[in-house]
């Protein structure tokens, strides 16, 4: 071997940009981009792996690869989908005691019927006597 | 997003986010390394939507296994939750190797940092490694064409008679090899350290 310069070869590098790694799929690469990029994939398996799978499709994946505006929205989704389950017991909360003083009303409406029957049957027996 | 972020590192950009809850951090890891989960999924999934919604969900589980889960490497880590998640989602079986991944990737980035340390203050026994480097011609001459000619993948793969992947495994098992007589090389310098 006639290159002996162990610390260019072990010199940590980048992981691929966005571009690069979509330029690098595409073929149109500048030459010492590109041995720049294929320096990093002599070393990165997650890069390596990555460039691999989108190189079986020829295409500009670019489009694909900006996920921001999904990330957010995605992220709202399930941040609003917390709030709402949340929300939840605090709605079965309210019906229950809804429910409950319902009853509690009807129990005492009863209860005052039947004390009004009582004395009107009290005062029919005055009546009789 | 904060330019002072792009200089941090991974687990320091993590930090942030598990401490402070500094959303910013997030998305900077997400700039960092969103495309290549993604490419990964697609690999896995072979199917755009799904490997979309994949990546998204993986960061979003991130936020809350930032806080709870130690993370020495977080690229290791992140390439194995990603392998892992969508091997899963294709109802493929992992094995024990499948959960070593991180630990082995982690143990060999250490090392390599440990290496180029070594050989950046050690030039002599820089120069004497590729002595020891157990590799055939034919791995020699490819190293050579990419390191010192930079010739690509392709060029190289045109100049032998061999595809662009092969000439992939043949540099990083080059680089293997280079990285196990710097480990050896080390080892015996600790060890005449210690006789000393
Ligand atoms: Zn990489």
């Amino acid at each position: 071997m006639r290159i002996k310069d162990t610390a260019y070869i072990m010199q940590p590098s980048a992981c691929l940009t966005k571009q690069q790694l979509n330029a690098y799929v595409l073929n149109v690469l500048e030459p010492e981009e590109l041995n720049a990029v294929e320096f990093h994939l002599c070393s990165c398996w997650f890069c390596y792996d990555a460039a691999h799978a989108l190189k079986q499709f020829k295409m500009d994946w670019s489009a694909h690869l900006d996920l921001d505006k999904q990330f957010i929205d995605e992220h709202l989704k399930m941040q609003n989908e917390i709030i709402a389950d949340q929300e939840v017991p605090v709605v079965i909360n309210k019906t229950f005691k809804n429910t409950r003083s319902i009853w509690t009303g009807l129990l005492f409406f009863l209860l005052l019927v039947s004390w009004l029957f009582i004395l009107y049957l009290l005062n029919n027996t005055y009546h009789f006597y | 997003m904060k330019t002072t972020y792009l200089y941090q590192t991974d687990e320091a950009l993590l930090a942030l986010f598990a401490n402070k809850k500094d959303t910013e951090a997030i998305k900077m890891l997400f700039d960092r390394y969103a495309h290549l989960v993604f490419a990964i999924s697609f690999g896995i999934l072979k199917e755009v939507h799904a490997a979309r919604l994949a990546t998204v969900h993986l960061f979003i589980n991130i936020m809350d296994l930032a806080e709870r889960v130690p993370i020495t490497n977080f690229k290791a880590w992140l390439y194995q939750i990603t392998r892992n998640h969508c091997l899963a989602q294709n109802n493929i079986v992992l094995d024990t190797a499948d959960f070593l991944v991180h630990e082995k990737l982690n143990s060999a980035y250490l090392q390599e940092l440990e290496i180029y340390k070594f050989v950046q203050h050690n030039p002599e026994a820089s120069n004497a490694l590729f002595e020891k480097v157990q590799s055939s011609n034919d791995a020699e001459n490819i190293a050579e064409l990419f390191y010192t000619h930079k010739k690509s993948f392709k060029e190289i793969a045109l100049l032998v008679g061999n595809d662009e992947f092969s000439i992939r495994t043949i540099l990083y098992k080059y680089r293997l090899h280079l990285i196990q007589a710097a480990l050896e090389v080390i080892s015996h310098q600790k060890l005449d350290l210690h006789a000393h």
